[in-house]
């Protein structure tokens, strides 16, 4: 998996390419993690084609740590295979989720 | 048809594990989210005995049951005797952010996606056993 910046002024988007899984969840959660500021934050998923149990973890603390910090965090754009997993673990209730990234932009510029 | 196939229990190998388990998970069943989930079991449970089990070998078995239409994996690994379902904790997926606990999100997975769980000691080796009938 990549983490990519794909936008990073009053807002940043930070786009998770490829698949979050067991081997790879620790170094991308401390990688999201080194990337968290004052701003808020989008973690583009449109790229992300896979999420276990692991990768669920990671985006479980990030946005743990996010909260910590004071920091709007949102997920947007998740695959229907990652959002079926979001929704049978109750993340896509918990964690803030939106279907596009332009929606979360909104979001994100209102706050 | 995997039959008792002999991987090392390393990291480096998952991939491939799940690769193979998908090929065979793929002749049965074709939506994707089905498809993505049973690899999402799978590999919560390579994962453990990777990580926990201190075994050096982990067997992989997938075969289909035609009676019952159901998918059966087999996982055994030659580590300490542990029985993941004796204590499966419990997943609240309704609470809040903060206080939802980081554990217990794999084997949540793994009970609710399949039909069947059972696991069992023989000679020494651990034996889970996990089936879905097809959808």
């Amino acid at each position: 998996m990549t983490v990519t910046i794909e936008r990073d002024d009053d807002l940043k988007i930070i786009a998770l390419v490829g698949e979050l899984k067991a081997t790879n969840a620790d170094s991308v959660r401390d990688e999201v993690i080194s990337l968290i500021d004052k701003k808020p934050m989008i973690i583009s998923m449109e790229k992300c084609i896979y999420v276990s149990s692991a990768g669920l973890r990671a985006l479980l603390m990030i946005a743990k740590t996010a909260k910590m910090r004071k920091v709007e965090i949102v997920y947007a754009a998740a695959t229907k295979e990652v959002t079926d997993v979001l929704e049978m673990t109750g993340f896509i209730r918990m964690i803030k989720c939106v279907a596009t990234v332009a929606e979360a932009e909104k979001l994100g510029i209102r706050k | 048809m995997l039959q008792s196939k002999e991987f090392p229990a390393k990291r480096e190998i998952l991939s491939q594990m799940l690769t193979e388990i998908g090929d065979e998970v793929e002749k049965y069943f074709t939506d994707e989210k089905w498809i993505n989930r049973l690899k999402v079991c799978a590999e919560e449970i390579l994962a453990n005995i990777i990580n926990y089990s201190g075994s050096e070998k982990v067997y992989v078995s997938c075969d289909f049951l035609e009676d019952e239409q159901t998918l059966r994996f087999e996982f055994v690994d030659e580590g300490a005797l542990y029985n993941p379902l004796e204590k499966a904790p419990e997943v609240d997926i309704e609470a809040e952010l903060d206080e939802r606990p980081i554990g217990g999100l794999g084997i949540f997975l793994y009970t609710t996606i399949m039909d069947k769980l059972e696991y069992h000691c023989d000679d020494g080796r651990n034996h889970l056993l996990a089936y879905k009938k097809l959808v």
